[in-house]
């Protein structure tokens, strides 16, 4: 199962805000979420940019209801236009989405990289693993938690039909 | 011959009483004769002595009662004894003898020096009956100008032994009694030599005769004020010597009964290492200058090769990243899909189809290992060290626990020695100690009674600390190769990236520390490594676990 790249059509309420530019590791995700059903609500955004307009309802998501956040947006750091050190600080710089739950997932494995995402106000982050295997459960893991036993900020919740 | 001198009766003056005037008076004459300091005392003009006053007793030590009628020729000394009788033929001649010094004998034999006078004495008829002396002890004079005439001597010696020239001059004055010119009235031999001249030459002449240059020098005019106000007074005058090399007189000078005092000193030595020492000064300051602006050309160099360190650090910080983030994507791609097409598409592929696919993850595995230690090497190199005091016992003990719960389906007998604490940078060593003691458990993998020993010993101010074990070793003709990246001795029975060792060599020495490895095949391997000592180590009981 692939996952189209959504523009217009976003499915509400989105439980998951995928930031990726790595088309294969998007595809992989999604199959791993798939395999637990949880792709219903996932958006798949490929750039930095891109993550502040969906967030914001700017841009080419200006129809879409900006008071409807995601319970979680899975953030790759190496980002086109915009990086997702940027992206982070962005969110937490705006009153609207400053409590969003942000779990940074990356292939980096730096101390630099981990620093300054902690530094920004990540609430997690998370290695990419090579093997499929730890891929998978890593990813299920996440999304099991943080769209299903998390408890998000007010905020947030409101978006999430009770 | 006694009862013809007047002076007979010395020992009882005034005795009777006399009833005329001649007796009155002679009674008188007695009181002075034995009242006198001056010794008095007669003899006849052969010698014996006929009259003797208390001053003669306190003089010579004889009594009056026992010199009476003896020879006063036992009161010369024996080189004297002439002198006795030139002196009774004077006498006899009417002669009288003035002052005269001479030596005395004493009763004790002592000598004493005397002034003498001697006179005749007359009877009534005028003829020479005897002579009277009169004598004055000149010791305490004579000691007196003995000492002077000695302290004269000795200071005239002293002023002459002098190395320093001394000159003594007398002012002259003209009738307004200004100063006009000082006269030489002294010099000792060194102030001759100074001159070149002799005493003739200088003494009774002018300074400003003979050295007229002294007046623009100023030091005549110093002279004079030392004169005119009585105060010492120093100057300073450049010399030239017979090469024409500069130096000085310090002078110095005081004034003396006759004008004034001066000594000379030669301070041209001070000069010359005064000279000596601004122009060792110039030439330091110089260096100074030199070497600062060497030092400045060799910091803006270094500052230069800083700015390129810094960049290609930045350049390798950046590679490191890339490979870090991009080269895992990839990996991550194939071993994704390479797994969902066995898993999803199991259907379509045979078994040799199945089991290739796993040996493309399995390399892709092997691959995402490689990167991993790659990177970790490269941040060896870059990362700061922070070195502090560390226990080295706890920090081995817990690597070998986590090591024996991996390993849990074997059992190695492991001994764990003194281990002496060392200043390192504690995750670092510990990633040492990973590293070799995991080389000893995989390298004793293939042994049923695995062992691995652990110790440490101080040699000088370093620790060296050691890893043993009775595995597979290696031959020790490679033994060179073993540190290198990517170097491995053994083939796919042993699994690894070759890069374990090249890490341990490069924490190593970051730390100034060195590693050596010696083995033999099929009969284990030892490695050290050595680390700078802790100053206040300390070290534990050596335990078996």
């Amino acid at each position: 199962m692939s996952v189209d790249h959504v523009g217009e059509a976003v499915p509400e309420p989105v439980e998951i805000l995928l930031v990726e530019d790595n088309p294969d590791d998007a595809d992989l995700t999604m199959r791993a979420f798939a395999r637990q059903k949880l792709t219903n609500r996932v958006v798949w955004v490929k750039d930095g940019a891109e993550a502040l307009d969906f967030l914001f309802a700017t841009g080419e998501y200006a129809n879409r209801n900006g008071a409807a956040q995601p319970r979680v947006v899975l953030l790759d750091l190496k980002l086109p236009k915009i990086d997702g050190i940027e992206v982070l600080r962005r969110i937490r710089a705006n009153e609207a989405t400053a409590t969003l739950p942000v779990v940074v997932l990356t292939s980096s494995t730096q101390d630099i990289d981990r620093d300054a995402a902690w530094r920004e106000g990540t609430n997690s982050f998370v290695c990419k693993p090579v093997e499929f295997a730890e891929f998978q459960r890593v990813v299920t893991e996440l999304g099991m938690y943080w769209a299903l036993i998390n408890r998000p900020p007010i905020a947030t919740a409101l978006t999430v039909p009770a | 011959m006694g009862e013809t001198s007047g002076l007979t009766v010395t020992q009882d003056p005034a005795g009777r009483g006399g009833v005329n005037a001649d007796d009155r008076a002679a009674a008188l004459l007695a009181a002075i004769v034995a009242s006198s300091d001056d010794v008095i005392l007669s003899k006849t003009l052969e010698g014996s002595i006929t009259s003797w006053n208390p001053a003669a007793e306190r003089l010579y030590g004889y009594s009056a009662a026992e010199i009476a009628g003896k020879s006063a020729s036992v009161l010369f000394p024996a080189d004297r004894a002439g002198e006795l009788l030139e002196m009774l033929e004077r006498i006899r001649r009417g002669e009288r003898v003035e002052h005269y010094e001479t030596v005395r004998v004493r009763k004790d034999g002592g000598l004493v020096p005397v002034s003498v006078s001697v006179s005749p004495i007359f009877d009534s008829a005028g003829t020479i009956v005897g002579a009277s002396s009169i004598a004055r002890d000149l010791t305490a004079q004579k000691g007196a100008a003995a000492v002077l005439a000695a302290s004269e001597e000795r200071f005239r010696c002293d002023v002459e032994c002098l190395l320093d020239p001394l000159f003594i001059f007398k002012p002259i004055r003209d009738a307004a009694g200004r100063i006009t010119e000082l006269e030489f009235r002294y010099l000792n031999e060194a102030g001759l030599a100074l001159y070149g001249m002799s005493r003739e030459e200088v003494i009774g002449k002018g300074q400003l005769e003979l050295f007229p240059s002294a007046r623009d020098a100023g030091i005549f005019d110093a002279y004079v004020q030392c004169i005119e106000t009585g105060t010492p007074g120093r100057f300073e005058v450049p010399s030239f010597d017979e090469n024409g090399v500069e130096g000085a007189f310090e002078l110095a000078f005081f004034p003396g009964d006759e004008g004034i005092v001066v000594t000379a000193r030669d301070v041209s030595a001070v000069v010359h290492a005064q000279a000596e020492v601004r122009s060792l000064n110039a030439e330091l300051e110089q260096r100074v200058v030199a070497r600062t602006e060497e030092l400045e050309r060799s910091n803006r160099d270094l500052e230069v090769a800083n700015e390129g360190l810094g960049a290609s650090n930045r350049e390798l910080e950046a590679f490191s990243y890339s490979v870090s983030h991009d080269l895992r994507a990839p990996l991550r791609a194939i071993h994704g899909y390479s797994d969902i097409l066995v898993t999803e598409h199991a259907g379509q592929l045979d078994s040799d189809g199945t089991a290739l696919l796993g040996r493309v993850q399995a390399n892709v595995e092997k691959m995402s290992k490689l990167i991993e230690d790659l990177l970790t090497f490269s941040r060896i190199g870059r990362q700061d060290l922070r070195v502090g005091p560390t226990a080295m016992g706890p920090l081995v003990r817990s690597v070998l626990a986590e090591l024996e719960e991996i390993e849990l389906d074997r059992s190695v007998a492991t001994t764990v020695g003194v281990l002496v604490d060392a200043a390192c940078d504690r995750d670092s060593i510990r990633q040492v100690w990973v590293n070799l003691l995991a080389n000893a458990f995989k390298f004793t993998s293939s042994r049923p009674g695995a062992e691995v020993w652990v110790d440490s010993e101080v040699v000088g101010d370093e620790v060296v600390y050691r890893v043993r074990d009775n595995g597979v070793g290696f031959d020790m003709a490679y033994a060179g190769k073993l540190f290198g990246v990517f170097q491995r001795l053994h083939g796919v029975e042993f699994p690894g990236t070759g890069i374990g060792l090249a890490i341990v060599k490069r924490i190593v020495a970051r730390h100034g520390g060195r590693v050596d490895a010696s083995g033999e095949i099929d009969r284990g391997a030892c490695f050290t490594f050595t680390l700078p000592i802790h100053p206040h180590h300390t070290t534990e009981d050596s335990h078996v676990s």
